[in-house]
C-alpha cells in the first residue's frame, strides 16, 4: 500500500471514531496491534480501545465530537492531530473520581500510525490528559 | 524542501534548544509564527514563543531535546521527541520541583519555503511529567 491509501485509512478511521463505527475501526486496526497512545498499556489491542471509546462516547462524554486538524504521511506511517471535545454530562468517571459536572472538554491529540497491508499495527500518541483533568475539575491549573 | 531537508532543519532546531540558542531560534521562527499549542501566559506568537524558551532555559538549565522519530509530507514535519529535564526555578507560574523527569511529546511543525517556522502544535506528556516530579500520585 502506497502513503496515500495509508492516510485515506487513517482518514476513514478518524471518521469511524468520530461516527462509533466500531466494526470499521476492527477492520482497520490489527487485533493485536501495539497501542503506544495515551493509557496504551491500559488498553492493549483492538477490542480494548474499542472499549475505552465506546465507554467514553457512551458514558462520559455523549456529545464527544472530534475534528481532524492535521493529516498526512510518509511511507508506512501517518500523523493525525484531533481536536476533541466534549462535556461530561453522563455518568462521572470513577476511576477520576469525577463526578458528573457538565465541564468543557476541549483538547488536542497527535497520533502516530504505522501500517502494513491496509491495518494499524502500531501507534504512538500524545492526548493533553493533564489539561483534560483540569478542564473536568479533577484537578487544579488550567484555564 | 526535500525530506530530508524538513529532518535536517528540525535536528538544527533541537541542536539550538539543546545549547540554548536563542538568536538561532529567534532568526527560525517567521516574523507571523503561529503558536497552537496553548501555554499559560505565553501569547501564541513569535515573541511569545521566545520569552517561553528564555523562561525555560532560565528554569530548566539541563533541558534536553530528542529526536525519535520524523513523518514529513510536503512542508509539515511530525516529530515525535523526548524531552528530560530538571526544573530549578519557576516556570510559566510553576515553582521549582528540582526532581528530574523525561517524558514523550508530539510536534507539528509547518515550515515556509526558505525553511522557516510558520506554525507549531504540540501535546506532551504532561501527566508522566507530573507524575514524575511528584505533583500528582502514580497509578499502582
Amino acid at each position: 500500500m502506497g502513503v496515500d491509501e495509508n492516510v485515506a485509512t487513517i482518514s476513514r478511521l478518524e471518521e469511524a471514531y468520530e461516527a462509533l463505527d466500531w466494526d470499521t475501526v476492527r477492520e482497520i486496526l490489527a487485533p493485536d496491534f501495539q497501542n503506544g497512545g495515551p493509557m496504551g498499556d491500559q488498553l492493549p489491542g483492538a477490542e480494548a480501545v474499542i472499549a475505552g471509546a465506546t465507554q467514553a462516547a457512551t458514558e462520559y462524554f455523549p456529545d464527544k465530537k472530534q475534528v481532524v486538524l492535521d493529516l498526512f504521511g510518509e511511507d508506512d506511517k501517518v500523523v493525525s492531530r484531533v481536536r476533541l471535545t466534549g462535556s461530561n454530562s453522563g455518568k462521572g468517571i470513577d476511576w477520576a473520581q469525577i463526578p458528573p459536572n457538565g465541564n468543557q472538554v476541549d483538547v488536542e491529540w497527535i497520533t502516530i500510525y504505522r501500517l502494513d497491508g491496509g491495518q494499524v499495527l502500531q501507534t504512538w500518541g500524545q492526548m493533553d490528559v493533564a489539561k483534560m483533568m483540569m478542564q473536568l475539575g479533577a484537578m487544579e491549573g488550567g484555564n | 524542501m526535500t525530506p530530508e531537508e524538513m529532518r535536517k532543519g528540525a535536528e538544527a532546531f533541537y541542536d539550538a534548544m539543546n545549547r540554548k540558542d536563542i538568536d538561532f531560534i529567534r532568526e527560525n521562527l517567521a516574523d507571523d509564527f503561529v503558536e497552537y499549542q496553548e501555554m499559560p501566559g505565553i501569547p501564541p506568537t513569535k515573541e511569545g514563543v521566545i520569552k517561553m524558551f528564555e523562561g525555560m532555559f532560565a528554569a530548566m538549565p539541563d533541558a534536553r531535546s530528542e529526536i525519535i522519530d520524523t513523518v514529513v509530507s510536503g512542508n509539515k514535519i511530525a516529530i515525535r521527541g523526548r524531552f528530560s529535564a530538571t526544573q530549578t526555578g519557576e516556570f510559566m507560574g510553576m515553582p521549582a520541583t528540582n526532581k528530574p523527569f523525561s517524558i514523550e511529546a508530539m510536534d507539528i511543525v509547518e515550515v515556509t519555503e526558505d525553511g522557516k517556522s510558520k506554525s507549531h502544535s504540540g501535546v506532551m506528556d504532561a501527566m508522566g511529567m507530573m507524575m514524575q516530579v511528584g505533583l500528582i500520585p502514580s497509578p499502582e
